[in-house]
Parts: C-alpha cells; structure tokens; sequence
C-alpha cells in the first residue's frame, strides 16, 4: 500500500504541475482520452439508441399528440421569427447610424456528454470535445435549448471536465429579468444537489415568482443576456437587507446528452493568469 | 495463492464501473442519492483477493477516478488506495460467508475513502457541512445497497479464493 500511496503522490505532483503550465498531465490525459471517453461515448449512444427505439415504442400513443403540439408550436414560432428578424434588421441599422460596434458571435462548438456526475460529490460532467477542437479552460458551455450549463475546468487533446453551474463552486453574475427600469443584479451560486439561487438581491428590488434571471455579462467571463432560469422562490435573509431567490434551472441538468462550446481563445499559460474555479468551494 | 488473471478480471470490472458511473450512476439515482459504482467494485473484489492486490486495484480504481474528474486528483487519488487495502485487508481476517459482510465492509470502505477524501481536500465539507453529511449518508447507503449483488458477480465470475471461502462454494 505504501508504494502505491508514493506512486499517487508522485503522480499528484506531476499533475500539479501540469495544471500550472495550464495543461493536463500525460497520464491523465491518456487514461481519460483513451481510456474512458471513447467507451463512455459508446455507452452514452447505445443509450440513446435504446431510448429512441425501445423508449419512443412505449410512448407510442403519447408520440402523436406531441407531434400535433409541436406542428402547432412550429407555426407561432414561424410567426415569431419573421417578427424577430425584422427587429434585427432594424436593431442593426440603428447601431450602425449610432456608431455602435457590432457584437461578435463566437462559434459554437457541438459536444457530446460522455459522463454525468462522474463522482458523486461534484456536479461535474465530461464532454468528448478537446483542446484539439478548440476548448479551453474557462470556456462557456451552453445546453441545447441555449441556457448556460457550466464552465470547462480542464481540456485534454480529446476530452475536457465541465463544472455545473448547480456545484457549490460555481458562481456567475446575474441579471433579473422583472422588466423595471433597473433590474436587480445578483450573484447566481450553485447549491449542489442540481439546484441554484441568487444572492445578494437588494432587499427593495422587486421580485415575482417566474421572472426569468439571464447572466448579468458583469465580469467578462459568461457573456450576458445567456438564461439561467426562472425565480421558484423568494426569501429575505434575517437583517432584512438582502433577497435570495431560488431559480428552477432553464438547462435540464439531469438529462444532458449534448452542450454547446462557445469556443475562445486558449487563456495565456502561467501563474499570472486566472485559475480556473474549483468545484466544491465557496466562491469569493 | 490468487492467479494474476483474476485480479485482471477484477480490474476489468472497475474500469467497466468507471465507464458505466458517468452514464449509468446517475440514470439510477434515488432522490438525487447516486452510488459510487467503482469504489463498490473495488472494495467488493478486494475483499476477495486480499490486501496486497486489493492496493493494487484500487491504485487503478484511484487512477480512473482521478483521471475522469482531476480537480480532487490526490484526495481521490488516496483515498480509493486505502479503501482498497482496507477492505482487502478484511478478507483474511473475517469470515466471508455471512451475507452482511460485503454490504458491511463497502459501507466501512466508502466511509474511510470520503472521510479521507475530505481530510486532505475538506473545503466543501466546511462550508457545506450538512449538505455533505447529507450527500455522504446517500451513497454510504446507496454503496451498501449494491454490495451484495456485486460481490455475488464477482464470485460468479471465480475471482477469489473459492477454498478459503465456504460461501463461493455454493455458488
């Protein structure tokens, strides 16, 4: 036991200073990569084989109204874009006469969840997307339906570790959408246990059950105006100066198959640079 | 004496568990409780192949679970080498017949692999003390739960010493 206890310690410290260089260490990066992502895709798409095959037989009769709801859905939606796109153009032209610079659209990158909570204790997940697709540390994760999921902790050539935005460690900026002329901002902190709340509210904010919370793009690291939810409930702290409100996630943190990645550029190496957040601390 | 094949068996079966916990574990959580699938293998096999190579399996068992989640790299690390010499350590000392063995020494297992886990990274326990208390119980129980069916597959698959063990005989 005490020789594999010095092999670990020895391999802790090569790791550690692997993630001081900003990279992942060879033997981790060989383990995951080659040994666990590949199978754990594998697993991931038989599932989902066998939920669109076995799964969509035993929702067979529900399948047909679901059907009709979204060909109905589709159309309002239809209208709805025409509408949007309309005010783009416009949105566009008003910029350009008030000299305004355009917001870039970072691309997105497609990836695969390949594992969910890999460890119990940390609300983590592992896409099969890498350092060699473009994702860094502290790149932004989207959910499908667009809803901000997390933040990549660390990217090996194949495969990268996501931490939840519902991890004790996770904190962003937040912004409440209760349509007033200042919106309250707070700070969005996971909870653990695939829930999340926003703090430090100001106590005389106004605050409805079902107002939409996005990220407030305070910061610079999420951009803004990216869903995180909508308040489930309201509760004021005991000095009566500050509000907290507990939000029903937009992502389906319990069902994620695939999450987007805003790709960016790799942050600079060296101790000058922001670490990456840790899971299961408390945010400062 | 355990041949090497059986102890590449075993670890064959926690790679397996690896695989299966990031997708599997959470497909079957109970009330938001989700077993430790790799370390209720490993504490499950080394109670069958003994000390020595119960350290062994869980250095891979501790490799794989470092690698699939590095931001707790040494206190996961560490913690599942111990567990695996515990519970292989309980193998020649208790007698592996009764039912309530297994389930008792995974509950024992995976109490000494968090409590070592928190010693050496204890942030989230400080801060969180009874969310992780809460979280803990979960999977104490959960991992105790799914001891015995797993140890049952393992024996199945003869890994361990079928002479010193009255209870693989009539498998």
């Amino acid at each position: 036991m005490l020789l594999a206890l010095a092999a670990c310690g020895l391999l802790t410290v090569l790791h550690a200073r692997s993630v001081l260089r900003g990279q992942t260490d060879p033997v981790t990066r060989t383990i995951r990569d080659r040994g666990l992502v590949p199978a754990q895709a594998l697993v991931a798409r038989l599932g989902q084989r066998w939920h669109l095959s076995v799964g969509s037989l035993l929702a067979g009769p529900g399948l047909a109204r679901e059907n009709a709801d979204l060909n109905k859905k589709v159309l309002e939606l239809s209208a709805q874009n025409a509408d949007l796109r309309t005010a783009q153009a416009e949105n566009a032209r008003l910029r350009r006469l008030l000299g305004f610079e355009q917001a870039s659209l970072r691309p997105l990158l497609a990836a695969q969840v390949t594992a969910l909570k890999p460890n119990p204790s940390f609300d983590t997940l592992t896409l099969n997307q890498g350092s060699a697709h473009g994702v860094h540390p502290r790149s932004v994760v989207l959910s499908p339906g667009g809803a901000l999921t997390g933040q990549v902790l660390d990217a090996s050539p194949g495969s990268s570790n996501v931490l939840l935005l519902t991890d004790t460690g996770s904190s962003v900026g937040a912004l409440v959408r209760n349509h007033t002329l200042h919106e309250p901002v707070g700070l969005c902190q996971g909870v653990g246990a695939g829930r999340m709340q926003v703090t430090y509210l100001r106590s005389d904010a106004k605050l409805h059950l079902g107002d939409s919370v996005v990220t407030s793009g305070l910061g610079g690291v999420f951009p803004g105006a990216l869903p995180l939810g909508t308040i489930s409930s309201i509760s004021v702290d005991k000095t009566r100066s500050l509000q907290t409100a507990v939000l029903h996630p937009a992502a389906d943190f319990d069902h994620l198959n695939e999450a987007f990645v805003i790709q960016n550029d790799p942050p600079a190496p060296g101790p000058s640079a922001a670490p990456p957040p840790q899971p299961g601390t408390v945010p400062r | 004496m355990i041949p090497t094949r059986q102890v590449l068996l075993a670890a064959l079966f926690v790679w397996l568990a690896a695989v299966l916990q990031g997708r599997v574990a959470h497909a079957i959580a109970f009330r938001g409780a989700q077993p430790d699938l790799p370390l209720v293998v490993l504490s499950s096999s080394a109670l069958l192949v003994g000390s020595l190579r119960g350290s062994l399996l869980g250095f891979w068992a501790g490799l794989l679970a470092a690698s699939s989640f590095p931001a707790a790299y040494g206190s996961v690390f560490a913690s599942r080498i111990v567990a695996g010499a515990f519970a292989g350590s309980l193998g020649s000392s208790l007698i592996r017949s009764n039912l309530l063995v297994p389930p008792l020494v995974t509950l024992a297992a995976t109490m000494l692999a968090e409590s070592i886990g928190t010693l050496i990274a204890p942030s989230f326990a400080l801060h969180h003390s009874r969310r992780w208390l809460i979280g803990t119980g979960e999977e104490v129980l959960y991992n105790t739960v799914l001891a015995l069916p797993v140890y049952l597959g393992l024996r199945l698959c003869r890994i361990g010493q079928l002479r010193d063990d009255p209870f693989g005989h009539r498998l």
